[in-house]
């Protein structure tokens, strides 16, 4: 069986069934029943427990045995010592996939955990593919599965896949995404890995069509050297972003020395980056960023930069950014400077890249012109919009209408978007954390509902002009390796 | 005999340059021959035979840094010289490693002048024998200036590994330097991939110097430690 068919029930089950659930509904076995039946209203969710007989309205399963045959997930909420014996019910029963969310395994160290452990991955062949124990489970919209407690996880689709062996970890991507404009296919939290591990999971994700991008956690590996294979042949097609966990410095020092000292592990993970193309993340919002920056915009590998900015030092903190990221801030033809000095203010605002419009409030008529002379100009592969309000609401919040009162023109917001569907030009905008002390919950809510807007429009929104320029750099760095103009 | 079954036999793990190079040599590596010489007589001869000027190096199984102990003589131009050297160098050696068995010196042909690189290899308990590449001497050293790809190298990563390292343009004629042959280098590296692929009992390899050339490239020092086989 191809790893596709064999994966599928996990992330497209025909119907579940929640071992373990209990009278007591804190428990972590009732709050996952729950989730489910919230979660998803057309997927089939069955409660087992030999002591009960309904459960939240719903007839309870006396056992694994007495489940109707379509079950091909199950969720095993047990003590350590009793999932052995349960896998091998559901392996009996035709069951096809098993998630083990609990602990008490490798993971506490002692030799009846070791054993328990060793015990699940003797089971691993034996027609029933596990993922854990020790995990947070999967995440799934289009299956309707999530992960635990996932109940009001967004029930959206999209094209990222991701992988972690921490649940926690898993938890935080999928509930963060969304605010990113990122929307996941799967994500699984595979903790122990006693069957299904990052090898696995790269191997279904390079074949899954509906995996456009992937994105992983990774503290150890199982798998090293087949890891390392299944990652360059899944780079080549699909970006794949990486946070390597626990790595520490040392390299310096250790490059001073003969070669057996050079091969470090921070040497080997750098080297592991470079060479299979998989881009190196080192935090969640990094991680995020960069997925963001991939999902929203063409592939380009132009490295060619504009950048808009409201204030001079703006365009001056961009413009270190743009190169640390190992962009190049575009020079403007003679033509297009021209159509700047008639736009901008003929004093203080530079004319050049970066382009300073002078204060953050630009009137809408200017900032078309601005944006649309970089565009036409062909000079640069991509805009990035820093400091700059960008709808009439958040001129009236920042106060700038009683400072330019007669601007008011609804357009203001559509520009952005105009430039980068009319001239298929990369932009991206920065809308960083701060808010106005006099209407701060509005201004954010104004900042959400723009956010939102640009994301749904191909444009994505970072919070600092840093994590727009390593995105983007990470982007054309990718695509230029694959020899994507 | 293959150099491999020799030292496990003897139970030892690292190959003396001369053991190293009889590795190297039928994996179409290009190396400085090298001839064990036991006597003083023995290295005159061998020397004669080579041509001069000639190198001289202290042959042990247990002495990994050469120069350090006064175990190495470059430049040799004459019988005498020769007979001197080889005196001087089982005296200093058994000074400074009263441990070590020596088997004698290695006599080899003074490699011309070029540019020195370096090619290694280590095992990465991950991911397998990690392949660096740098230019010798302080460039590694001091500045760790060098570049690592995992075995099997593509000929493209041998490319990168090359066109990497910040000496980069040392290879390239900086300054009305001499260009060396950096496809030869490429096609070098490829050829140590193949070599640790082959044998996965090589722990750990290291090609010291390197010399390229405007046309080609030469292992004058080699060095080779094989992982422990406790066959008996």
């Amino acid at each position: 069986m191809g790893i596709l068919s064999e994966m599928r029930p996990f992330f497209y089950p025909k119907a579940v069934a929640v071992v373990g659930v209990s009278r007591e509904t804190w428990k972590f076995g009732s709050v996952a029943f729950s989730a489910l039946r919230k979660f998803s209203s057309t997927l089939p969710i069955y409660p087992v427990n030999s002591r009960l007989t309904e459960f939240m309205g719903v007839p309870v399963f006396p056992s694994i045995s007495s489940l109707p045959k379509e079950v091909d997930l199950v969720f095993l909420f047990l003590p350590a010592a009793l999932v052995p014996a349960s896998v091998r019910e559901c392996a009996d029963h035709g069951i096809p996939a098993v998630i083990i969310p609990g602990g008490g395994f490798r993971e506490i160290g002692t030799e009846e955990g070791w054993c328990l452990e060793a015990e699940l991955v003797s089971l691993a062949g034996s027609g029933v593919r596990l993922i854990g124990p020790n995990c947070f489970g999967v995440y799934s919209p289009a299956g309707g599965i999530t992960i635990l407690p996932g109940e009001a996880y967004p029930k959206k689709s999209g094209g990222v896949s991701f992988f972690a062996q921490s649940g926690g970890l898993t938890e935080d991507f999928c509930g963060l995404a969304e605010a990113s404009g990122i929307y996941i296919n799967h994500a699984v939290s595979f903790g122990n890995a006693c069957d299904v591990n990052e090898l696995t999971l790269c191997e279904y994700f390079r074949s899954d069509e509906k995996t456009k991008m992937v994105g992983g956690y990774l503290e150890g590996l199982k798998t090293g050297r087949r890891f390392f294979e299944a990652v360059r042949e899944m780079a080549m097609t699909k970006p794949t972003v990486l946070w390597k966990a626990g790595l520490t410095p040392g390299g310096a020092k250790a490059a001073a020395s003969h070669t057996g000292s050079l091969a470090g592990s921070d040497t080997a993970w750098r080297t592991f980056f470079k060479q299979t193309g998989a881009i190196q993340v080192f935090g969640m919002e990094d991680l995020l960023d960069t997925l963001s920056v991939f999902s929203h915009l063409p592939p380009t590998s132009n490295d060619q930069v504009a950048i808009i900015c409201g204030g001079g030092g703006a365009g001056v903190a961009a413009g270190d950014a743009c190169y640390r990221a190992g962009l190049t801030m575009a020079s403007f033809d003679e033509k297009t400077r021209e159509k700047l000095r008639s736009t901008l203010a003929p004093t203080g605002a530079s004319k050049n890249n970066p382009v300073d419009c002078d204060v953050p409030f630009p009137r809408p008529s200017v900032l078309r012109s601005v944006l649309e002379a970089v565009a036409e100009s062909g000079c640069a592969g991509s805009i990035v919009i820093d400091k700059i309000a960008l709808s009439v609401e958040q001129r009236r919040l920042l106060g700038c209408d009683k400072q330019v009162p007669w601007e008011d023109d609804p357009w203001l917001e559509e520009v952005p978007v105009r430039v980068r569907q009319e001239y298929g030009m990369t932009v991206l905008i920065v809308q960083r954390d701060w808010n106005p002390p006099l209407n701060r919950e509005e201004y954010d809510a104004e900042k959400r509902r723009l956010r939102r807007y640009y994301q749904e429009n191909g444009i994505p929104v970072l919070s600092s002009i840093a994590s727009a320029m390593n995105g983007l750099g990470r982007m054309v760095q990718y695509y230029r390796r694959r020899g994507i103009p | 005999m293959n150099a491999s079954a020799h030292m496990m036999r003897e139970g030892s793990r690292t190959l003396t340059e001369l053991e190293s190079k009889a590795f190297l040599a039928p994996a179409g590596i290009p190396v400085v021959e090298s001839r064990l010489a036991r006597s003083r007589e023995e290295a005159v001869r061998c020397a004669e035979e080579i041509g001069l000027p000639v190198v001289l190096k202290i042959a042990s199984p247990e002495i990994v840094h050469k120069s350090d102990c006064g175990g190495v003589r470059l430049g040799l131009r004459s019988a005498a010289e020769v007979a001197e050297a080889y005196e001087q160098i089982v005296l200093a050696a058994g000074r400074f490693h009263p441990e070590a068995r020596i088997q004698g010196v290695s006599v080899q042909r003074m490699a011309p002048p070029g540019q020195e690189t370096i090619i290694g290899m280590s095992k990465d308990p991950q991911f397998g024998p990690l392949l660096m590449f740098g230019i010798g001497g302080v460039m590694v050293e001091i500045m760790g200036d060098v570049s690592f790809r995992f075995a099997p190298l593509t000929p493209n990563d041998a490319r990168e590994m090359i066109r990497e390292i910040k000496g980069y343009p040392l290879l390239t004629g900086f300054r009305g330097r001499e260009p060396v042959d950096t496809d030869f280098l490429e096609r070098l590296l490829l050829d140590v991939s193949s070599l640790v692929e082959s044998h996965p009992e090589i722990k750990e390899l290291d090609l010291n110097p390197v010399i390229a050339y405007r046309s080609g490239a030469v292992v004058a020092d080699s060095r080779i430690v094989l992982e422990e086989v406790s066959n008996g």
